[in-house]
């Protein structure tokens, strides 16, 4: 058994109850598209504007705005504190950024639940956002320091002398990759290993894509995405609104999917573009407060957040297998199964990633292995799982994808008179978080 | 005796501390210059003193120049010219102290201010934005008096001191002491100590103005003066169209000056200064000085406090409608850092709002005026959306939609039942009684008019429109908000037109009618531009949009059919597809946004008469006193609460000339008698319309003036 830590629910007396009121996103859309030539701060400005105007909250009565970015920021290194000066919002407001990889803006709303109870906070706007058309390109290291220490430099002679020993080689920016800094692989060679371990094959891979894709473009043309999209005016020419996710394709087929070629892996591998999220522009908030507060100002909650919880894996194993750990602890701790959740929400980052966390919960060597349970936790029906497709047709801007997910399966409990629901999202560096929702009466 | 200046030593260095309690501004007055005078006296005779600074008691103020009411007192241009010298004798004083002086300056320098500060040995200026130096008595109709046309271009250079004295433009600190009209410019909190070291020589200027090829080409020789003095003086004619004396005449003082000592400068600067001040051109623009603060003191002040408290000020503003006028609306809002949200169902409605803010906001970055994260800013407190949601939760919404009675009353249903306590509708209707907008209302009380002039970006004026059930606290919140977004407010009673529109629909219709009778268009707009109109009254109706205008004209015509008439062939080349410079086609003809000739066609849609006789006076006098003749009945109707919101009203919102003073002070500057027996000349020959209003023959019967404490 590998699991060396208790996940232990911190209970509270505290009478506060975490909400979310309402959230809301930009489109999604396939970067260097629609939001090429926006920054982070723009995508999460016009999120936090819309979420403001639709939530009809009195932002006097804020009292924080926090946001989850992966990719470092060229020029906004706080992008939530930015955003509440950049949109002329109250300056009591204040805001920090913070990095969880793709569990970031479930992180953001899960402080802003833990602050709440806590008796910190009262109303608390939380997201994330990522802005792939916009990341920093880095200079090697040599080149860094020749750069820093140049600045440095005093004299002509003192500068002179950096240059003495100073290769041209070292110029050559470093493309950005989305890698692990302690496994030297990319996600996608993560997930290629735990195709291959879970025995998930390229078909099933393929089909679970193309069913994410059907999903979604239902949910669009039936505008089910209308409810949380914030139409957004791309500068610079404000020409275009965006106000549709640009990456889901209705017409794709299993044919057309099969054509691809493998991306991580050229001789065995089964992972491809069709089966992976690809890169994408977005932002996405909730606007979450305590239940009596939000009452106390005529405010209605959409629905309550029961329940959160991190988990960490050894990422040299199955590095987003978090979920498979995350979902059954999760539910364990509040004495529910998966007969109690009417939803799921997994986050799609490779198709062979959510098969994988699948099969694995519904494995008793895994759950054995994994949660010391002797019988396996159980099968996810595929009619609760990700009803309105995933980030495999929706697209994935990490930092954002948290939310997204609250407000899909907020919105997703109202519009299908639901009760209980569970999103679950995997992380680099061997993470996952688990959050347990339910629909407000 | 009140003093004005309190004197403390420090280091051997007399500090004079300048502060005027008895006024609500630091003024220079005859009785705080004459003490001036009396403290320089025993500072000189001080053999302690190794030198002065001048400071201000007013953080928000250093010196905002001389007493215009004093300046309006003199009758003569002899006696003006005599307070004139007196002021630079004290100045000079100054200069000729033996001593070091500097002037510390923090907040406003302007006029006279700015002529003690040029006396000074040394400026030193604060680099925060309240500070602004200027020299403004162009703007007032005169000329700097006190040394000002002498020592700025013999500090700064000729071309800089033009582009000071001639627009009366303020520059800030940073920007002062890069032309080298300061020596330092820092941190408000060491301005006196580097006052200080400037006093004690221990420090040196940091002045480093740096001339141009051109000036230095130019100021340097007698021939390139002559070639700037002859281009200056075209410049002059083409932007006030020469109906500013004061603009040539401190181009004299400051070339002729330049050529000779500075005393001979002065004495010059003094008599035209003094001969400025008895012009009926200054006379007017000191009268729309009065005026501008007149109309500040509205009577709901007091309500807006009593309901908000201090905490009064608006922050958000929701606008419906992305056309035009909303996004002029929603741009100076963001511009003014109040947040805005846009609301209009058409997505290229708002991608035009948004791209025309950019152009707005990045204009200004490119002048230096915005920085880059501060356009960005701006632009991000605009948020379009689809649809009005959360609306109610706004401080206030304007809509400015299509004038459509119902429309405006389902946008105002729409958003209420969800508004809270404090919430304001205000409808930018240009001629829509805001009574019957407000019929089906809940909360008649929290209905208003915000009646803004296009473009909104440029157009200063804002009629704030008093309906007969809205609240007083509404009204103060209003205003209030059109001061934020920098307007000049008049507050005028709900009536059809309010005031501007309706006493300028009853010009216009005047003009319409001429043609009418045969008189040619072109004639009729170049003799109003020689009166002083920025552009002819049909030229106007081209740029406001004959459809606009049509709807303006018929409310007009319902409302007062025995007086108003609309021309019968107005509809016919409404009618025409004609929308005036919108559709680049109107009564004149439009090539690519340029304006061309009237368009010949026109004369016959209209079926105008031919060989009209009318004198060019009797033009002139049918469409200036038609707009004079219903801005009185305005005033009788209580439309506008006194004169000066017709002065105001006219010049800030349509244009009407400057100098003239406005419709009311054109009365003033005629004479009340004069104007009756034009009006009944226009009367016997053109009917009742021209009748003059009972109020006004009774004014000409006592000899009674509308502004009867100011010059005439």
């Amino acid at each position: 058994m590998t699991m060396a830590h208790s996940y232990v629910r911190a209970r509270s007396a505290s009478s506060k109850k975490p909400v979310i009121v309402d959230g809301a996103r930009t489109a999604f859309v396939k970067s260097f598209s629609a939001f090429e030539e926006c920054d982070a701060l723009e995508l999460y400005s016009r999120t936090i504007a819309g979420l403001i105007q639709k939530s009809g909250v009195e932002v006097g009565e804020l009292d924080e705005i926090t946001c989850g970015v992966v990719v470092p920021q060229t020029k906004n290194g706080n992008v939530a504190r930015d955003t509440i000066i950049n949109l002329g919002l109250p300056s009591h407001i204040h805001g920090y950024t913070l990095n969880r990889a793709c569990t970031s803006s479930m992180q953001t709303i899960a402080d802003a639940a833990r602050s709440i109870i806590a008796g910190h906070s009262q109303l608390v706007l939380a997201g994330g956002v990522e802005c792939l058309s916009d990341v920093p390109i880095v200079y090697s290291k040599e080149a860094r320091r020749f750069l820093v220490k140049l600045n440095k430099a005093k004299t002509a002679a003192a500068r002179l002398m950096l240059l003495k020993d100073f290769s041209a080689s070292a110029w050559l920016p470093k493309p950005p990759s989305v890698s692990e800094p302690l496994t030297g692989l990319t996600m996608g060679e993560h997930s290629e290993i735990m195709a291959k371990k879970n025995e998930i094959t390229r078909e099933e891979q393929d089909s679970f894509a193309v069913a994410s894709h059907k999903k979604a473009f239902i949910a669009q043309e039936s505008g089910v995405f209308r409810d949380e999209i914030v139409p957004v005016w791309a500068p610079p020419s404000f020409k275009a609104c965006v106000d549709k996710d640009n990456l889901i394709r209705g017409d794709t087929t299993l044919e057309a999917l099969a054509k691809l070629r493998p991306a991580f892996d050229r001789k065995y591998g089964t992972l491809t573009a069709g089966n992976s999220s690809a890169l994408t522009d977005g932002a996405a908030a909730c606007l979450i407060a305590d239940a009596g507060f939000a009452k106390s100002i005529g405010l209605s909650p959409k629905a309550i957040i029961r329940d959160v919880l991190f988990v960490g894996v050894n990422p040299h194993d199955q590095l987003l297998i978090g979920p498979a750990l995350a979902i059954p602890l999760l539910l364990k701790r509040n004495n529910l199964t998966i007969k109690d959740i009417d939803l799921f929400e997994i986050h799609e980052a490779f198709a062979a990633q959510v098969l994988s966390c699948i099969k694995s919960m519904d494995s008793k060597a895994f759950c054995e292995s994994y949660l010391g349970d002797s019988k396996p936790f159980g099968l996810i029906p595929d009619e609760k799982l990700n009803v309105h497709g995933g980030a495999l047709a929706i697209g994935h801007p990490f930092g954002a994808t948290g939310a997204r997910l609250a407000t899909t399966l907020t919105y997703g409990l109202r519009r299908l008179d639901k009760t209980l629901g569970v999103i679950s999202i995997c992380a680099q560096g061997g993470m996952a978080g688990a959050m347990l929702i339910e629909r407000a009466k | 005796m009140t003093t004005y200046f309190q004197i403390k030593k420090e280091n051997g260095i007399a500090i004079l501390t300048f502060l005027r309690e008895d006024k609500d501004a630091n003024t220079l007055s005859e009785a705080v210059l004459r003490q001036l005078d009396s403290t320089l006296t025993k500072v000189s005779e001080d053999s302690t003193c190794k030198g002065i600074i001048i400071v201000s008691g007013r953080p928000d103020q250093f010196i905002a120049g001389a007493d215009i009411d004093e300046i309006a007192q003199f009758t003569s241009a002899k006696a003006a010219e005599q307070g004139s010298r007196a002021m630079q004798d004290i100045f000079q004083k100054i200069s000729r102290l033996g001593k070091p002086s500097v002037a510390a300056i923090r907040g406003a320098c302007l006029g006279g201010g700015l002529e003690l500060a040029l006396a000074c040995t040394w400026r030193v200026a604060s680099n925060d934005e309240k500070t602004k130096l200027g020299l403004p008595e162009i703007q007032l109709g005169f000329i700097p008096g006190a040394g000002g046309t002498q020592r700025l271009p013999r500090l700064i250079g000729l071309a800089a001191s033009l582009d000071m004295i001639l627009t009366g433009k303020r520059v800030d600190g940073p920007k002062a002491l890069k032309m080298g009209l300061v020596d330092a410019c820092v941190p408000d909190g060491i301005l006196l100590a580097e006052a200080l070291k400037l006093a004690s020589a221990e420090r040196k200027t940091d002045s480093n103005r740096k001339k141009d090829l051109a000036s230095r080409v130019l100021e340097g020789n007698l021939i390139g003066r002559k070639v700037m003095s002859i281009k200056a003086r075209q410049e002059v004619t083409k932007k006030t169209k020469g109906f500013y004396p004061a603009s040539y005449k401190a181009l004299d003082a400051i070339f002729s000056g330049f050529e000779t000592t500075l005393e001979k400068g002065l004495a010059l600067e003094a008599k035209f200064f003094g001969e400025l001040t008895q012009t009926k051109e200054s006379k007017s623009l000191v009268h729309l000085f009065h005026s501008t603060n007149a109309v500040k003191k509205h009577p709901y002040k007091d309500a807006g406090k009593e309901r908000f408290g201090i905490e009064s000020k608006v922050t958000s503003v929701g606008v419906i409608g992305g056309g035009f006028m909303g996004g002029g609306i929603a741009t100076v809002c963001a511009d003014r850092g109040l947040r805005v949200a846009v609301s209009d169902p058409s997505k290229d409605s708002l991608a035009r709002l948004m791209n025309s803010a950019r152009s707005f906001f990045y204009k200004k970055v490119k002048r230096r005026r915005l920085k880059y994260f501060e356009a960005e800013s701006r632009l991000a407190q605009i948020s379009p959306q689809l649809s009005p949601e959360g609306f109610g939760k706004l401080d206030v919404v304007i809509e400015s939609v299509f004038e459509e009675l119902s429309l405006k009353q389902k946008i105002l249903a729409g958003i209420e039942p969800s508004s809270h306590s404090n919430w304001i509708f205000a409808s930018n209707t240009s001629a829509l009684p805001l009574a019957n907008i407000a019929a089906k209302s809940a909360h008649p009380e929290r209905v208003i008019g915000m009646h803004f002039f296009s473009p909104v970006e440029k157009m200063p004026l804002l009629e704030v429109v008093v309906a007969e059930k809205t609240a007083p606290w509404v009204v103060a919140r209003i205003v209030e908000l059109g001061q934020q977004m920098g307007k000049t407010i008049i507050v005028v009673k709900d009536s059809p037109g309010f005031y501007v529109n309706r006493a300028l629909a009853f010009y216009l219709a005047e003009a319409a009618m001429m043609v009418g009778e045969g008189v040619p268009i072109d004639q009729i707009d170049d003799l109003l531009t020689g009166f002083g109109w920025p552009v002819g009254p049909i030229t106007l109706i081209d740029e406001v949009g004959l459809d606009i205008g049509m709807h303006v004209l018929k409310t007009m015509e319902t409302a007062w059919p025995a007086r108003f008439k609309m021309p019968d062939w107005f509809k016919a080349v409404a009618d025409s597809g004609r929308l005036g410079r919108k559709n680049g086609k109107g009564f004149y003809t439009y090539d690519d946004g340029k304006r061309g000739g009237v368009d010949p066609e026109i004369y016959k849609l209209i079926g105008a008469k031919e060989g009209a006789t009318v004198s060019k006076d009797e033009m002139i006098d049918r469409c200036v006193l038609g707009y004079i003749n219903e801005s009185i009945l305005c005033l009788e109707d209580g439309v506008i609460p006194t004169p000066y919101e017709g002065d105001i009203g006219s010049v800030f919102g349509v244009g009407f000339p400057p100098f003239h003073g406005g419709p009311f002070k054109y009365v003033d500057l005629c004479g009340a008698d004069d104007v009756v027996k034009r009006m009944r000349h226009l009367e016997s020959k053109l009917g009742a319309r021209f009748a003059p209003p009972k109020s006004l023959v009774k004014l000409s019967d006592s000899g009674g003036r509308y502004f009867p404490d100011e010059a005439r």
